[in-house]
């Protein structure tokens, strides 16, 4: 009966499952490895199981906290961040196409509580960051970093991928590093998510991935990926693409939100094989702001670079001016392939800054 | 002489492992000049769903979780509750208590707040459904450092899904998001780390 029932689960809930039972069995290594040195936090994953295709979302993940020391209350400046995959057995790196993601998220009112800016909490999500298939490392330009204390808590969640492996299996971990600094110069930098939504009809989602027409939810991320408009209509971040070449857009203002004039200094993409090259767009004065040609692997599926944009100068972005998102993919593959497109900017903070000195001058 | 070296190893292992789990305290934040300031949740006056007071006193030597929330909330409430009603079933300890804090003051009487607080089949001295003014609803808000809007045309609220933990002398030692399983478990834990403090 159990076997059926596994059988009858998508590949998403059969790794869930047997990532559980391999790690609380302690088959494999189940612990995360958190090691802190002066500026570099390293946190090592519990080793993850590589028997499948495990395509984005789909792969052996895990969870876990941190904070650097809980007994201090310390100014720090996270200042870059990598993620890279190891064979268990060696400790050697392996291929980046076994790194789905990496996210980092904070606790709302913990870190804005701190600096007594309440009226950001509940705005937006609070991720930090996530780094992915296509850029395993960035580093905030000089001079700017994220502002955390030393005792604040951090979520980290890191999944596994592989598109192409099907005739072995091995374990692998993944190992994060996040440097940061106590240095009093830096700035500070404000995050902020875009993400690339399409509509799609609510009565088709539980239908097999397969079944369901172009601009479709992935079923099994409906529930953390489905958004409503103004007009009430379902809209998906995760849609699936054909083999064809096909151009997408989404305004992003209102996601954007920017109230003040703002720079972005660094932009990290979010993007599944096959996508081609995106860009975010000043509609208003006809610019742009950021465009990535994507390189795909050439002999299997894959993203060999999706570049992201870092910049002390920044770019200037206006609370009155049209955003807009453009994806181009290109499917190779007869099947249809899921497809999904965010950014990551990081906008120069000049309202915590103003209090960060403050901070310093006091303490 | 070798008893006593045991018994000092062991000690030694024992503070070792007790300060590795020391939560931080968390009811400060960097005032306007730059100064950390310190407070403590002490000063309120709500009423619960049994229509009596409830101020610091009913939560002195308790360790205690506090959320907002609304009897009528369509989206994240649901879920939160079933996590609160998990956490309130598996720590009985008569130190730890829930409170939830409505904010939709307007619709949420205290009969509303009572019979919501049946359906949860918690009971009453363990579980408060509180109600205060704006005024109190907004400085409370403000000590578990979050905040809440209306959402245009529509009946639901901007609400955080975290859920803050006190401790016995009246200070925040954490913020969990109920949504992340994660996190409860987490909580879970630092609950049982504050009775034991």
């Amino acid at each position: 009966m159990g076997t059926i029932y596994y059988i009858s689960l998508s590949n998403r809930h059969q790794a869930i499952i047997k990532t559980r039972l391999l790690h609380s069995l302690h088959i494999i290594d189940s612990e995360w490895s958190k090691k802190s040195s002066e500026n570099n936090i390293q946190l090592t994953s519990p080793a993850f199981l590589i028997d499948n295709i495990y395509k984005s979302m789909e792969g052996p993940k895990a969870s876990t906290f941190y904070t650097l020391t809980p007994e201090k209350d310390e100014l720090n400046w996270m200042t870059g961040y990598t993620v890279k995959a190891l064979d268990t057995k060696s400790n050697k790196q392996l291929s980046n196409d076994f790194i789905c993601h990496f996210n980092i998220d904070y606790q709302d009112q913990e870190h804005h509580g701190k600096w007594n800016l309440l009226k950001r909490v509940n705005k937006q999500y609070p991720r930090l960051l996530s780094l992915s298939h296509g850029i395993e490392s960035i580093n905030f330009p000089k001079g700017f970093g994220y502002p955390f204390f030393s005792n604040e808590k951090f979520f980290i969640t890191t999944q596994a991928l592989n598109h192409n492996i099907i005739d072995s299996s091995f374990n692998i971990k993944h190992e994060i590093n996040i440097a940061y600094t106590a240095k009093k110069t830096l700035k500070a930098l404000y995050p902020k998510t875009v993400y690339m939504m399409l509509p799609f009809k609510m009565d088709i989602i539980d239908k097999p991935f397969n079944e369901i027409p172009e601009n479709s939810c992935i079923p099994v991320e409906t529930k953390n990926h489905t958004y409503q408009n103004k007009a009430g209509e379902a809209l998906s971040g995760h849609w699936k693409i054909f083999k064809e070449e096909k151009r997408y857009t989404y305004d992003t203002t209102e996601q954007l939100a920017i109230q003040d004039t703002v720079t972005v200094h660094q932009i990290i993409p979010h993007l599944h094989p096959f996508a081609k090259k995106f860009t975010l767009r000043d509609k208003t004065n006809k610019t742009i702001i950021y465009t990535c040609d994507i390189i795909n692997h050439n002999n299997k599926i894959g993203l060999t670079s999706t570049p992201g944009f870092s910049s002390e100068k920044g770019i200037t972005m206006y609370p009155s001016h049209q955003y807009e998102l453009e994806l181009i993919t290109e499917s190779t593959l007869d099947e249809p392939q899921d497809m999904m497109a965010s950014l990551f900017l990081f906008f120069y903070d000049k309202e915590m800054d103003e209090k960060i000195k403050k901070y310093y001058h006091e303490n | 002489m070798k008893i006593n070296s045991t018994i000092l190893l062991f000690l030694m292992l024992l503070i070792s492992c007790s300060k590795e789990k020391k939560l931080p305290i968390l009811s400060n934040y960097i005032d306007d000049n730059g100064k950390l300031k310190n407070y403590l949740i002490d000063n309120y006056h709500f009423t619960s769903q049994l229509g009596k007071d409830f101020t610091v006193i009913d939560t002195k030597d308790k360790v205690y979780i506090a959320n907002f929330f609304f009897t009528s909330c369509p989206s994240i409430c649901p879920p939160m509750r079933e996590k609160l009603i998990d956490i309130a079933t598996t720590i009985k300890n008569e130190k730890f208590i829930l409170t939830s804090f409505t904010i939709d003051i307007k619709n949420d009487s205290i009969s509303v707040l009572n019979k919501y607080s049946e359906g949860t089949s918690i009971p009453k001295d363990k579980w408060f459904f509180l109600k205060g003014s704006s005024d109190e609803l907004e400085s409370i808000a403000h000590k578990f450092r979050t905040s809440f809007s209306k959402y245009r045309k529509s009946t639901d609220f901007y609400h955080s899904s975290y859920v803050v933990l006190i401790d016995k002398e009246q200070q925040i030692r954490g913020f969990y998001d109920l949504l992340n399983n994660e996190a409860v478990i987490l909580l879970k834990e630092d609950i049982n780390l504050l009775l034991n403090e």
